[in-house]
């Protein structure tokens, strides 16, 4: 077997929390006796941690060959873009060693070198040779890249007056185009809208298949299903597990479902201590499963039940809920539940209690969702209190292919007598049961 | 040692393309949506040189120059031969000294040698130096011709041996304050303080007289600028180097800045992500 193009081992790599370096008088010195050349290398104690520092990553270890990918997941500050900055060469491990054969591209900001003033044209051979491309290079790249962009009729207009979208596109195109043997992507695929998030899907994909390893950083856990065979699974700068890209998820799944709880618990707690004087308080909100236990991991299809639980000081004639279903890292608007638009009257409320709501059938990809509450009163129409965030997972048990499954079932084949010398055009239509799905597909444009 | 010049060396000329492109964006940049455009490249040299001229003849002179107190150089070319290097100088510095900041997106995001913004600073100053001899090669012929003090002689030649060792002290400089002003923000007012100080201590618009004070003479020669300015004047004069030591004290200086900063910026480049 060939030598690996990318070798991580054991390799660490600590910061300091707060300001660095408030006074000269602890700088000075420091940086004196890191530049004397003469000195000798720094033992393992000094290696150690200070009070104030932290392992960014800890003892990380993995190995890619020729045309592999790998996937790293795991929540915010778990050291995944640290690793990414550390295999790129920005930044320099305390201890362990890494290797990179090959020339290396790094898609971790796009347009980092974009300047506002110059037009698209001017920017695009301008990031090309920050990205590591020759003049000439992208020179014979270009067309494709204006092409890939869609950014044609603007190409001679300064990026300052491009939409972000526009931007965004034109800046992962430069990127997209480079011919590189190591690619680093780090959660470029955020933006855009879906049709070009799925170009951008399309031209990693064959990027693998002629040959470039490629580690990808997301928390779009599909995403990373699609491109990566391999997954490593980071928390607090140390790897969790790795392996096959689906064992991975699950695990990280039931993790995070369990972290949920602990957070959860945590965060009710505080909101009830700072609510006194609320008309209206919310609670509190458990997530219960068909069995009517309380659960925070759902699998594919399953039914969930959300109690919302409410402490009324003064009497609420019109109670009226809003309940929001948040989706990828909480910034888009996946589903509403609303007791107006579903023509619910609930009955006044007074003191505690809880309403439920119920979920018949949880039809996501696997992914970390949480849901928003919000009461109003029905007569003057004012929200009076808002529950963020209650927190779940999605794990896979039945394969979503996409991003929403949809309720439906198969029939048996119906024989049709054979056909009329004139057949009728609407029969064609009225055959393909398509009603249900409507609604559904309504839902998916609101989530993308 | 040596072989990590190599290494530094080999890694700037494999990424030389992109210190040319940033140069030319600053460029771009700067005379972008300006009316007048590439032409403050030698405007702004010309009216600080008209400034320097009616001051020190009229408010400082009393109207009239005597030829002795500038070297027997014309007072007006005297004065345009030292603001044209000089602003060289001072643009690399003032613009250098933030050119990690400015970039701190790029600093922390993507991986190339740092060395190429403020390096890249000092070819986009030049470009401008390049465009302001526009003015100052017709003023320098008319003297030629018209007064017979001013020699255009074999001499010339030397002046790139001068443009270098000036360029490679702005280089060595601006690597170390880029980087100290990555570290501390207070160098960017420093710079500020610094420029207008070494102005006033530099013959731009005055000529030393240093010969008789011995301790005088000696901080000559902590300012490389002096002898450089002197260097440039003597050429365009088409006479001996009056300071040659001078010029060989400047030249051993700008060869340390250069290499020991680049050498201290190399040594800090990976801490630079973590602290800009």
């Amino acid at each position: 077997m060939p030598d690996p193009v990318i070798e991580f081992d054991h390799v660490y790599k600590k910061f300091a929390r707060g300001e660095q370096h408030t006074s000269l008088r602890d700088f000075i010195p420091a940086m004196a006796k890191k530049l004397w050349p003469f000195g000798k290398k720094q033992t393992a104690e000094e290696i150690a941690l200070k009070s104030r520092e932290f392992w960014a990553v800890q003892d990380i270890s993995f190995k890619l060959h020729k045309g592999e990918s790998m996937g790293i997941i795991g929540p915010n500050g778990s050291g995944k873009s640290t690793t990414l900055k550390l295999l790129s060469g920005i930044l320099r491990p305390e201890r362990g060693t890494y290797r990179v054969r090959g020339r290396l591209s790094a898609l971790i900001e796009v347009g980092a070198g974009f300047h506002p003033d110059l037009t698209g044209r001017e920017n695009i051979y301008l990031n090309g040779s920050i990205l590591g491309m020759t003049r000439k290079e992208v020179a014979s790249k270009f067309n494709d890249i204006v092409e890939f962009a869609g950014v044609a009729e603007f190409i001679d207009t300064p990026v300052k007056r491009y939409s972000s979208g526009m931007a965004v596109r034109l800046g992962f195109a430069v990127s997209a185009f480079i011919e590189p043997d190591v690619m680093l992507v780090d959660e470029v695929l955020a933006v855009g809208d879906t049709e070009f998030r799925n170009r951008c899907l399309n031209r990693m994909n064959k990027m693998l298949r002629n040959g470039v390893t490629m580690i990808l950083v997301s928390h779009n856990l599909s995403e990373v299903r699609n491109l990566c065979q391999n997954c490593l699974m980071l928390y607090k700068g140390q790897s969790m597990m790795q392996g096959p890209t689906t064992k991975v998820i699950e695990e990280y799944h039931r993790i995070v479902g369990e972290k949920i709880k602990v957070e959860q618990e945590k965060q009710a707690a505080i909101e009830l201590a700072e609510k006194p004087t609320i008309a209206a308080a919310l609670t509190g909100a458990q997530l219960l499963n068909a069995a009517g236990e309380p659960c925070e991991v759902f699998g594919t299809g399953d039914e969930q039940t959300v109690r919302i639980h409410y402490h009324a000081r003064k009497r609420i004639n019109k109670p009226q809920f809003n309940v929001v279903l948040l989706w990828a890292t909480e910034d888009y608007v996946a589903s509403v539940c609303n007791t107006v638009t579903k023509k619910v009257v609930l009955d006044p409320i007074e003191g505690r209690g809880y309403v439920d709501l119920k979920i018949h059938s949880l039809l996501f990809e696997p992914n970390v969702y949480a849901w928003s509450i919000t009461i109003s009163d029905g007569e003057t129409g004012q929200p009076i209190d808002t529950l963020g965030k209650v927190r779940f997972v999605m794990n896979e048990v039945v394969p979503v292919a996409g991003v929403f499954g949809l309720v439906h079932e198969w029939s048996q084949p119906v024989p049709v007598p054979a056909p009329d010398p004139q057949p009728d055009p609407a029969l064609a239509v009225a055959n393909g049961q398509t009603t249900g799905a409507e609604s559904r597909g309504d839902a998916r444009d609101k989530a993308a | 040692m040596m072989a990590v010049m190599g290494e530094m060396f080999s890694e700037l000329i494999r990424y030389r393309g992109l210190l040319a492109m940033l140069a030319w964006r600053d460029i771009r940049v700067r005379y972008k949506q300006s009316l007048l455009g590439v032409a403050w490249a030698f405007l702004m040299p010309l009216a600080q040189t008209l400034v320097l001229f009616v001051v020190f003849k009229f408010a400082v002179s009393g109207g009239t120059i005597e030829p002795e107190k500038y070297d027997q150089v014309p007072f007006f070319l005297f004065i345009l031969a030292g603001v044209i290097p000089w602003t060289l100088f001072s643009s690399i510095l003032a613009t250098s000294v933030e050119s990690l900041t400015r970039n701190s997106r790029l600093v922390t995001k993507i991986y190339f040698p740092r060395e190429v913004f403020p390096l890249g600073t000092v070819a986009g100053a030049l470009v401008d130096f390049g465009v302001s001899l526009a003015i100052f090669v017709p003023v320098y012929v008319y003297y030629v011709v018209t007064d017979v003090r001013v020699m255009a002689t074999g001499r010339l030649a030397l002046l790139p041996l001068v443009l270098i060792i000036q360029l490679l002290l702005a280089a060595g400089l601006a690597l170390i304050v880029s980087m100290a002003n990555l570290f501390f923000r207070d160098v960017k007012y420093l710079m500020t303080f610094l420029l207008q100080f070494w102005f006033f201590a530099t013959n731009i618009g005055y000529q030393f007289h240093f010969k008789h004070h011995p301790v005088l003479q000696w901080l000559s020669r902590v300012n490389p600028m002096i002898a450089i300015l002197d260097a440039y004047r003597d050429c365009l004069m088409g006479r001996p180097l009056h300071d040659p030591v001078g010029l060989v004290v400047a030249a051993m200086v700008a060869v340390f800045v250069f290499l020991g900063g680049w050498r201290v910026f190399h040594q800090a480049e990976f801490k630079f992500a973590e602290y800009v």
